[in-house]
């Protein structure tokens, strides 16, 4: 398979991982409200004139529908953010807040691990123009391959630090490899030649795997043009 | 008539407890989880005429759930809860045994109906 065939293909595919699982939670959300209605239709069922409906109960469950309403409308927020990634294949991003959306993106991948997350951002804010879907695809891939290569329950680094030149992204895990995910780890240099960046697979002194992505502060031409094409 | 004795799983726990809220309020006891390793716990150390699951939930997810429990406890009977936007997944947990299943967010006249069909199968 070509090379721009496989690029289209994986980013399909995480584009429909992505999609997927944020449908799923937001189809979650949808459950919790219909429930929480539907208590309160039960609620006014059973009332009658000596047991009037609980007013201070429908308080309650009406906070609980506006809290889950919120986060509903936080998911739709950045499932939209995340669809607009594909709109410019180069544009100027704001790392740390790129790095934000992913944790949410991979949440439920890492909930199904169990896995717990720690995070490592800069105040200081960097700026990289790139492209933010590969970008975003490269990261998230990362974070596949950790969850992957270990068993449950396992601690999950993301750290975002300025190098010369450019930015790093550490995806680190703390537990021993099981397994590799020896397909994605072959592809994913491919995503970050396309980035004008490189990958570096570092075994950690217990036996984890730490993934670290080098990017320019600006996409080199090449690369541009290619992902233009 | 004893009131039916139902195991409700499910990782979202505002969904599984105000279900169970609203089952209460039609007469049926009910026990809540939020993982599949509690289920079959739980199965060990209570009696339920059904259990219903979640289907998709981190660790041990519902069609294995289902597998263990049903292994120890044919009698049991399953009602699976999916997500999902197609049929397939459901079908699945049919073929694997399962009395029902429906997808969320599920009608609890229709969750109903499938507990009470399953304990007079």
């Amino acid at each position: 398979m070509s090379e721009e065939k496989l690029l289209r293909e994986k980013g399909l595919a995480f584009f429909g991982s992505v999609t997927a699982s944020f449908s799923h939670e937001i189809n979650n959300v949808m459950a919790i409200i219909a429930e929480l209605s539907g208590l309160m239709e039960d609620l006014l069922r059973v009332a009658d004139q000596e047991h009037p409906p609980p007013l201070e109960r429908f308080k309650g469950i009406s906070e609980r529908i506006g809290a889950q309403v919120k986060r509903g409308e936080q998911m739709i927020k950045r499932l939209n953010r995340f669809a607009h990634t594909m709109d410019e294949p180069v544009k100027t991003i704001d790392a740390t807040h790129l790095l934000e959306d992913l944790v949410a993106l991979s949440e439920r991948p890492r909930t199904r691990r169990r896995a717990r997350l720690e995070t490592r951002f800069p105040e200081e804010t960097i700026l990289l123009v790139s492209n933010p879907f590969l970008l975003q695809q490269a990261i998230f891939s990362c974070i596949e391959l950790v969850l992957a290569a270990s068993r449950d329950n396992q601690l999950l680094r993301l750290i975002l630090e300025k190098q010369d030149g450019g930015a790093r992204i550490t995806v680190s895990g703390e537990d021993p490899i099981v397994k590799t995910d020896e397909a994605a780890l072959s592809f994913l240099p491919m995503l970050m030649q396309e980035l004008g960046g490189k990958v570096e697979v570092i075994s950690t002194g217990n036996g984890g795997l730490s993934l670290v992505l080098s990017l320019p502060y600006s996409i080199p031409g090449d690369s541009k043009n290619h992902i233009k094409k | 008539m004893a009131p039916l004795r139902v195991l409700l799983i499910d990782d979202e726990e505002e969904l599984v407890s105000t279900l169970a809220e609203r089952l209460m309020l039609r007469g049926i006891e009910v026990e809540v989880g939020t993982s599949g390793a509690y289920a079959i716990e739980c199965v060990q150390e209570k009696k339920f005429d059904v259990v219903v699951l979640d289907m998709k939930m981190p660790g041990i997810g519902g069609l294995e759930v289902m597998r263990r429990i049903r292994r120890e406890q044919p009698g049991i009977k399953f009602i699976l809860m999916t997500g999902r936007g197609s049929l397939e997944e459901g079908e699945e947990g049919m073929q694997e045994g399962a009395f029902a299943y429906l997808l969320k967010p599920i009608n609890i006249e229709d969750l109903m109906e499938k507990m009470m069909e399953a304990v007079r199968v």
